[in-house]
């Protein structure tokens, strides 16, 4: 494995553990802070995306198979019952994807804020940024 | 870099952030509000929080034992808990075990307590919306809340009751107070609504619930519609008020120590004008085969030497179920059975000394009168002459995510008037605009009745408990370790004239009035019959010699008839052939009826090669209706033929008019073959009952392989035509069992409908140390998340039943012991 894919997981991780942490007191939305707070550090780029989702959809699905393994998998059984889905994989799936999109733009939006930032040269343009350039 | 660029650029970022902030904010607002009926998504899949959350039960953790404080308890309470989570409560008191009870009943049912309470009571609309307001209707305008309200003041002022119901209730509540939002139970979070503390009328409307659900069904109306069709003789013919069954429930040619004296009767039928044949569409009605099965044995008929005593409820299929099982001691008392979540003590089970056993009884206790009403405004009704104020009252219903929805109650003096609505489409099975008398809806306590079972040391004083008992009509079949068994037919019976209230009435005269109750000595009962044994499935209390008229609607016999001929079969009886009789598939009906059709058949020409095998599989058939029968699936299509060729001719829908009886139409079949009834009135010549079954059996086996292929008979498996699923008990799609393979049919003793069956199981035999056996479908949890959530679901459809522990002290349950728990009196926060 490449040191840049090292990395990537690693900054997953922490981002993850960092939700995962704050979700136990705060609301259900407060992953969007830390991911936006992780957008403004890193910039605008592809990889700052891809960690806020990754980490968003770690910290639930870690935390929902925790909790499903728990019960002998009945949870995710019964969640996707409800929601006439067939199989529990699918109930992941379903949180999934609310929690990836939120990651995705929770990262995006502080990704943009600290290109704005850097555009107004309130910040020092991140040598890792997708968009730096040289003037 | 020029300027113009550095502006694009920079907008291009403030146009990103921008949108994605909305984007996030969007989100997070979408999924943070609750789009009645739809839940607020993003707090419900929270892992953290929502339904993924998992606190595993106290009785899950693992630990071998718990100590817990709980503030109102005055002494310890030591909760032994067995390896198939049966909580066993030892209290040095009655007020500590009944809290301890209530805490344990809260623990694991709180959504079902609370659910039911709020169906009786016109409130789901209050957590399921709109969907919710059909229910709500018809319940605020029959008055359970109402009839609960006066029962709960009736229970809290009874000396004995009162003190045992606020220990409950305390118990319950402190349960509820000490629940934090990751306990809340699985339900709960889906509505994202908080447990209300429990009341005595919340208990109260849980006892009218069952009251409703055994004694709410009539089928006043649809016999009317049915007796429109007909002419007196013919209406006599098929819908005889006296029906002569072979095996009542009390032995036939029983001596009464008393006469009749019937109220006076009309001088000519009634007959209700074409508007009150007119009917609402219920929401629900109750299932008109919710019965049971109980039988026992005196101790000259049982391996034992003394009595052994089985019962089996059948109700609606549900997860969780209606009942928990428990064993409940006190220096007052050591009772084992089960309970029903939210009322105190053991409804169905035994004591060292005594067990008993229930099924409906059947007996008519609600009629519907046609009211004569001044005019269209409907604020007064004829009665005897005299124009008579209908008492109105205004009330709403709360319904989630809408306004409140305005409702006017509407009562005489003969009860309330429940299906109102003028413009309700014109069909169905509840009446519009009648009045409906019904003995649930007097202030009663049965509650007492069962509490003082608990602690009934002979049946001479389980026949003093149930004096108290009042509705629904029940066969308490009771067994006592000196060697009695005796059967009551007990219930708050009105004095009817002959046939009085089979159909609607007429609610202007007083003639249809009830003006006296059946004596509580007067019931049909019978104690120690030589015979050596005791039984009832629903069916006729008495043969014709009875002197009082309790009713027209019982049950067919066919699960008496098979449950009487199996205890005439042997001498002696053990305990475990009455644990083998319970999973009896055997039919009468199909024994019956089978021989004249295979006869009738013979020689028939024309038949495919699937449909000559189907006959074969038919004539080879054991009668029993176990999951591999083909036969039996051939058997059931084919009846079901037969039933709608005779009768859907002249009762144009088996919903709106009532078909005879089954038992009826099986005596036509052998007693009269030739008879008009097998006649299509619509084609010449007369046909008889042979020409009927040629192509009864064409349609039935097209039927069949309609949905299963002709290429393999094998596959029309009963147990595939019939399946069996346990719904969850709020009707919450996931929550049930799925779709299950089980045996049996709703005349065989194993009575399985499909939705509806034997949902408690138990077998007890008395001696010094009794030994007693028990089952039912679903488990003791009520979390869906919960492996015993379903857990007792595999050995129901198998019939396995386990031996149970009747601990008589506090002592070790062996191998069986899972848990010790400690309560300890706690103090309040």
């Amino acid at each position: 494995m490449s040191w840049s894919r090292i990395q990537i997981s690693l900054e997953v991780l922490a981002l993850s553990a960092v939700i995962f942490a704050l979700s136990i007191q705060g609301p259900w939305w407060i992953l969007v802070l830390p991911v936006f707070g992780y957008g403004i550090l890193k910039g605008q780029n592809q990889r700052a995306l891809l960690i806020g989702f990754g980490a968003a959809v770690l910290a639930w699905i870690a935390s929902a198979f925790l909790e499903d393994l728990a019960s002998g998998f009945r949870i995710s059984k019964r969640i996707a019952g409800v929601g006439h889905l067939r199989w529990g994989i699918f109930a992941y799936l379903l949180i999934g994807l609310l929690v990836g999109l939120l990651g995705l733009l929770a990262a995006s939006t502080g990704a943009s804020l600290r290109a704005i930032l850097e555009s107004r040269g309130w910040v020092r343009r991140h040598r890792a940024s997708g968009d730096a350039r040289a003037d | 870099m020029s300027a113009v660029v550095r502006f694009s650029e920079v907008r291009n970022h403030y146009v990103r952030f921008i949108l994605s902030l909305v984007a996030v904010t969007a989100l997070i607002g979408v999924f943070d509000h609750a789009f009645e009926p739809l839940p607020a998504f993003g707090k419900l899949l929270s892992p953290f929080r929502g339904l993924w959350r998992h606190e595993p039960s106290l009785y899950e953790s693992g630990r071998s034992s718990e100590t817990l404080s709980l503030p109102g308890l005055n002494r310890p309470v030591v909760v032994q808990v067995d390896s198939d989570q049966i909580k066993h409560v030892f209290a040095e008191n009655d007020a500590d075990l009944y809290f301890a009870q209530g805490w344990i009943n809260a623990s694991e049912r709180l959504w079902a307590m609370e659910f039911l309470a709020r169906v009786a009571a016109g409130r789901i609309s209050e957590i399921v919306g709109s969907r919710g307001l059909a229910f709500d209707e018809m319940f605020l305008r029959m008055g359970l809340g109402e009839a609960a309200r006066e029962s709960a003041e009736l229970m809290v002022n009874d000396s004995m009751v009162g003190p045992i119901l606020k220990s409950y209730i305390k118990g319950v509540n402190a349960y509820i107070a000490s629940l934090e939002p990751a306990r809340l139970p699985f339900e709960y979070k889906l509505f994202a609504v908080r447990p209300e503390p429990w009341t005595a009328e919340k208990t109260a409307l849980i006892q009218k619930f069952m009251s409703y659900n055994l004694s709410g069904f009539s089928a006043d109306l649809a016999l009317s519609r049915s007796r429109s069709k007909l002419t007196k003789p013919e209406f006599d013919e098929l819908f005889p008020i006296e029906q002569s069954h072979p095996e009542p429930v009390i032995p036939k040619a029983t001596a009464w120590p008393f006469g009749s004296r019937p109220p006076t009767g009309p001088n000519k039928e009634f007959l209700p004008e074409a508007r009150s044949l007119m009917g609402a569409a219920p929401p629900m009605t109750p299932n008109p085969a919710n019965g049971s099965n109980n039988w026992a044995v005196s101790g000259k008929k049982s391996t034992t030497g003394l009595p052994i005593l089985s019962n089996d409820i059948h109700l609606g299929l549900s997860l969780p179920s209606l009942w928990y099982e428990m064993q409940l001691m006190s220096p007052s008392q050591n009772v084992y059975g089960v309970s029903l979540p939210g009322a105190p003590g053991i409804v169905l089970g035994f004591n060292a000394k005594v067990a008993w056993a229930v099924t409906n009884g059947g007996t008519d206790v609600l009629d519907w009168y046609q009211m004569r009403y001044r005019d269209q405004k409907r604020t007064e009704y004829l009665f005897e002459g005299l124009w008579r104020p209908v008492v109105s009252r205004d009330t709403s219903i709360r319904v989630r995510g809408r306004a409140a929805v305005p409702l006017t109650l509407r009562k005489t003096h003969l009860g309330p008037i429940v299906f109102d609505d003028q413009e309700s489409v014109p069909s169905r099975r509840i009446p519009r605009q009648l009045a409906m008398r019904w003995t649930g809806l007097e202030p009663s306590i049965e509650i007492k009745a069962f509490l003082l079972l608990n602690r009934a040391r002979s049946v001479a004083d389980c026949r003093q408990a149930i004096e108290n008992y009042n509705n629904p009509a029940q066969n308490f079949l009771f067994a006592g370790n000196d060697g009695t068994i005796g059967i009551w037919h007990m219930g708050r019976f009105p004095l009817r004239w002959k046939g009085q209230g089979s159909t609607i009435s007429d609610g202007s005269h007083t003639t249809y009035e009830w003006k006296d109750w059946i004596p509580r000595n007067e019931v049909p009962s019978i104690k120690n019959p030589a015979r050596g044994y005791l039984s009832s499935a629903n069916q006729h209390p008495t043969d014709d010699t009875y002197p009082h008229y309790l009713g027209w609607w019982f049950e067919s016999p066919f699960r008496g008839i098979r449950i009487n001929e199996l205890l005439r079969e042997k001498q002696r009886f053990s305990p475990e052939d009455f644990v083998k009789m319970q999973m009896d598939t055997t039919s009468v009906h199909a024994r019956t009826l089978v021989p004249i059709l295979a006869k009738a058949m013979s020689g028939a020409k024309g038949l495919s090669a699937h449909e000559t095998e189907a006959l074969e599989a038919l004539r080879k058939w054991d009668f029993k209706f176990g999951e591999e029968s083909v036969a039996a699936t051939i058997f059931h299509a084919w009846w079901g033929r037969i039933e709608r060729r005779m009768w859907g001719k002249r009762f144009p829908d088996s919903t709106d008019y009532l078909y005879p009886r089954p038992w009826s139409t099986l005596t036509l079949i052998t007693d009269k073959p030739g008879s008009r009834w097998f006649d299509n009135p619509e084609t010449e010549p007369r046909e008889s009952f042979t020409e009927l079954v040629l192509p009864t059996f064409k349609e039935a086996i097209d039927e069949v392989s309609s949905r299963f292929g002709t290429r393999n008979v094998e596959k029309w498996k009963w147990a595939h035509f019939h399946p069996t699923e346990f719904d969850h008990l709020s009707k919450i799609p996931g929550l049930g069992s799925g779709e299950i393979q089980a045996p049996g049919v709703d005349w065989t003793l194993f009575a399985n409908q499909g939705k509806h069956g034997p949902v408690w199981k138990m077998v007890v035999a008395l001696g010094p140390k009794p030994r007693a056996w028990s089952l039912y479908p679903g488990g003791q949890s009520g979390d869906p998340t919960s492996r015993h959530y379903d857990d007792f679901l595999e050995p129901w459809r198998a019939g396995r039943m386990k031996e149970v522990s009747f601990l008589r002290g506090k002592g070790d349950l062996g191998t069986r012991h899972l848990q010790t728990l400690r309560f300890e009196a706690g103090t309040s926060k």
